[in-house]
C-alpha cells in the first residue's frame, strides 16, 4: 500500500511540475503574464496580453506509466506480472517517462543492452556494450538542492478573496522534488576520461567521488501578495508593474538525501575496494516539525511593444526542519537528532521577456526567460494567423530542450499538440515526446 | 579489489534494465608492469606465470597468480576469458608456446599444479625459426563448467602459465582479462 501511494505522490508532483503544452511547443518558454506570477509576484496584475486558454491537459505520460501495452515503464507490472517486470522494465525509461509526465514519450530513455565496467591496475571506465562512455552526471530540477524556503510548485492553490483590488491571498498544498543529481568529482570524471588512476590515489579519502542528491518536501501553506500597476512615470513612455509577495509554509514531510561513493586502494596503490556513505536527513509529523516563511518581489516593465519581467523569489527567507539523521557508512548505520536550517538573502532570480511583432494577417510573438533556481534558460516562438498557431523554441533545463507544435482557436474548441525533444539521461542521444491539450 | 566499486551501483541503477547485461571485465593483462608484458621465453626462462606480485625479485615465478575479490555474482550468466600472445621464434629451431589460464580458490598456493585449481583456457602454438604467429584464446564459462560457481563467488585467483618447448621465442602479452556478466535484475525474486 505504502509503494502505490509513493508513487501516486511522485505522479501528484510529477504533474504539479508540468509544463502547458502552449509552453512545450516553445521549448519551455514562460511567457510574461499572470500564469507567472509564481515566478513573478508583479504578473498577478499584468494583463493577459500573451496568455491564451489552453484546454485540458491530457497526461499522456500516464499511459506508459500504467498500461501493460509499454512493459519497458509500466512499474505497477512489479506487482501483477513480475516475470514480465523482469524481462522488459527499464528503471532509465521509467525514471525519464516519470521526469516528463506531460508528453508521451516515444523513445525513453534506455539503458544500454550492456554495461561494462573495466577494471585494470590503474585505470577504471565505465561504458556501453560498445565501448562509449556513460555521462556520470545528470540533474533534474535544482539538482536535489538542500534546505530552502523556496518550496516546489504548488500541487494544489486555493485563492480566497480579500476584497482589496491588487491583494491576494492563497492556500496552497506544496508537495514534490526539489530535485536529483547524480555528480561526479572532477578528480573522477578526469580519471575516468584518462583512465588513470593517480589522481584517486593523491589523498585519502580519494577525491574521486560519486555524489547523488535529492530531496522532497511536502507542506501547507499560505501567501499573500500584492501588486500593482505603479502611477505613470514622468518621461518614461513605458508603463511599470510591482508587486510583493509573503508566503510562509508548516511542513508536513521533508527528507534531503546524499550518497557518497568513493574507490579506495592498499599500499601498494591497487583498488582493493569502495567506501560509501549514504547520509539522509526526514522530518515528519510526530518526529519533527517544520516552517518557513520567505518573501519575493518583482517588476514588470512595459515599453514600446516589449515586455520585461524581473522576479526575485526568496528576497530574504527563513526555514526550518527538525528531525533525524541517518548516516550509514559501510554496513552500519547511526542515527541522531538534527536540524536544517537556511535564512537570509539567497534570492532566486527569473527574467523574461516577450515581443509581439505585427505581421500581415498575422504576428509573431518572440521571447525568452532564465531562471538561477535552476539554471534553465529558453527561447521561444509562436506564429498566429487566424486561429491557428505555430510553435517552437528551445532551451536548456537540465540538458538540451526543442518544442515544436500547433493549436487551433475555434468557436467552443481548440485544440494544443507539442513536439517534445530533450536529451535522454545517462546514456545521452535524443527523446521525442507529444503532448496534448483539448478544450470544449 | 575487495567488493567492487560500490561507486559503479549508483551508475547501474541508472542504468538498469531487465535486458542490461552488466559485466565486470577485469584486465588482468594491466598486473603485468609494462617491462614484463614483452619479454624472451629461452632455455633459462621456459615457464612464466603472470602476474608475479611476490616481489621476490625474479618476475614470473609467482605461484598463487592474482587475488580478485569481487561482489559475489549470484546473477552470473556468463564468465568470458580472452587471451592474446604475440609470438616470434627467434630461435634456430622449430618450437611451441603453450598458454594456459588457471583459477582457484583463494587460499591456494600454487595455482598452476592441477591440485584444487581449474584450467579455464589452454592453447598452443607450434613456431618454425622465423615465423611469427599469434596465440588467441577465449572461452566462455557457462553453470556447466567446474570453475564456474568459483567465479560466482567472487574471490578467486587468476594466472597465466606460458612455457616453451624450444629455443627462444619473443612474446609481448596485449591481452588477458577475465569478463563477468549478468542481470542485476534477475536479483528480482519471482
Amino acid at each position: 500500500m505504502k509503494r502505490w501511494i509513493l508513487l501516486l505522490l511522485a505522479i501528484g508532483s510529477a504533474m504539479a511540475a508540468a509544463q502547458g503544452v502552449r509552453q512545450q511547443g516553445l521549448g519551455g518558454l514562460i511567457l510574461p503574464g499572470p500564469g507567472a506570477a509564481p515566478y513573478n509576484p508583479a504578473y498577478a496584475v499584468y494583463p493577459s496580453t500573451y496568455a491564451e486558454g489552453e484546454g485540458f491537459r491530457l497526461p499522456l505520460g500516464l499511459l506508459r506509466l500504467v498500461l501493460p501495452l509499454f512493459p519497458e515503464t509500466n512499474a505497477p507490472g512489479y506487482f501483477y506480472d513480475r516475470q514480465t517486470f523482469k524481462e522488459r522494465f527499464d528503471a532509465l525509461s521509467f525514471y525519464d517517462q516519470l521526469t516528463h509526465l506531460d508528453s508521451f514519450l516515444f523513445n525513453p530513455a534506455r539503458s544500454p543492452d550492456e554495461v561494462v565496467f573495466s577494471i585494470g591496475k590503474d585505470e577504471i571506465t565505465i561504458t556501453d556494450g560498445q565501448g562509449n562512455p556513460l555521462n556520470l552526471d545528470f540533474s533534474v530540477g535544482g539538482g536535489g538542492r538542500m534546505a530552502s524556503a523556496l518550496t516546489p510548485p504548488a500541487l494544489l492553490r486555493v485563492p480566497l478573496s480579500t476584497g482589496v483590488p491588487g491583494l491576494g491571498l492563497e492556500f496552497t498544498l506544496v508537495l514534490g522534488l526539489g530535485g536529483l543529481s547524480v555528480e561526479a568529482s572532477q578528480d573522477l570524471e578526469q580519471a575516468m576520461r584518462s583512465g588513470d588512476l593517480a589522481r584517486c590515489r593523491s589523498a585519502d579519502p580519494s577525491p574521486c567521488a560519486l555524489v547523488g542528491r535529492t530531496s522532497a518536501m511536502g507542506g501547507v501553506g499560505l501567501n499573500l501578495a500584492y501588486a500593482t500597476p505603479l502611477p505613470e512615470i514622468p518621461g518614461f513612455e513605458g508603463k511599470v508593474y510591482a508587486g510583493v509577495r509573503g508566503e510562509g509554509f508548516y511542513g508536513l514531510g521533508y527528507l534531503e538525501a546524499q550518497a557518497t561513493a568513493r574507490p579506495t586502494f592498499d599500499q601498494d596503490g591497487n583498488p582493493n575496494g569502495t567506501e560509501y556513505e549514504v547520509r539522509y536527513f526526514y522530518s515528519v509529523p510526530g518526529n519533527g516539525t517544520g516552517f518557513g516563511v520567505r518573501a519575493d518581489a518583482g517588476v514588470v516593465v512595459d515599453y514600446q511593444g516589449f515586455t520585461f519581467g524581473l522576479g526575485v523569489r526568496n528576497l530574504v527567507g527563513f526555514t526550518r526542519w527538525s528531525g533525524t539523521e541517518v548516516t550509514v557508512q559501510n554496513g552500519s548505520s547511526s542515527e541522531a537528532p538534527a536540524v536544517r536550517q537556511s535564512a537570509g538573502f539567497t534570492p532566486a532570480v527569473f527574467l523574461n521577456g516577450a515581443y509581439r511583432l505585427p505581421l500581415e494577417g498575422g504576428s509573431l510573438l518572440i521571447g525568452a526567460d532564465f531562471s538561477s533556481a535552476d539554471s534553465s534558460f529558453h527561447l521561444g516562438a509562436e506564429y498566429a494567423v487566424g486561429p491557428y498557431r505555430l510553435r517552437a523554441g528551445a532551451g536548456l533545463e537540465g540538458g538540451f530542450k526543442f518544442g515544436l507544435g500547433g493549436g487551433v482557436r475555434l468557436e467552443g474548441f481548440s485544440l494544443d499538440t507539442a513536439l517534445t525533444v530533450h536529451q535522454a539521461p545517462v546514456v545521452r542521444g535524443t527523446v521525442y515526446g507529444l503532448a496534448l491539450s483539448v478544450g470544449f | 579489489m575487495k567488493r567492487i566499486l560500490i561507486l559503479f551501483l549508483a551508475l547501474a541503477l541508472a542504468a538498469c534494465s531487465g535486458h542490461t547485461l552488466t559485466t565486470v571485465r577485469v584486465r588482468v593483462d594491466t598486473y603485468v608492469p609494462d617491462v614484463y608484458r614483452s619479454g624472451q621465453l629461452n632455455l633459462t626462462t621456459a615457464t612464466l606465470f603472470l602476474p608475479d606480485d611476490d616481489g621476490d625479485g625474479t618476475y614470473g615465478n609467482d605461484p598463487d597468480g592474482l587475488a580478485l575479490k569481487l561482489p559475489k555474482l549470484d546473477i552470473l550468466e556468463r564468465a568470458r576469458l580472452r587471451t592474446r600472445l604475440s609470438l616470434k621464434n627467434t630461435g634456430s629451431v622449430a618450437a611451441s608456446v603453450s598458454l594456459e589460464v588457471h583459477v582457484a580458490p583463494p587460499g591456494d598456493g600454487v595455482i598452476y599444479d592441477g591440485s584444487g585449481d581449474y584450467t579455464v583456457l589452454a592453447g598452443s602454438v607450434a613456431l618454425n625459426p622465423g615465423e611469427e604467429k599469434p596465440l588467441d584464446l577465449e572461452a566462455i564459462l557457462g553453470e556447466a563448467d567446474p570453475a564456474f560457481s568459483l567465479l560466482k563467488g567472487g574471490d578467486f585467483r587468476v594466472g597465466l602459465a606460458v612455457r616453451l618447448t624450444g629455443d627462444t621465442v619473443n612474446y609481448t602479452l596485449e591481452q588477458a582479462d577475465v569478463s563477468l556478466s549478468g542481470r542485476l535484475f534477475e536479483a528480482i525474486p519471482d
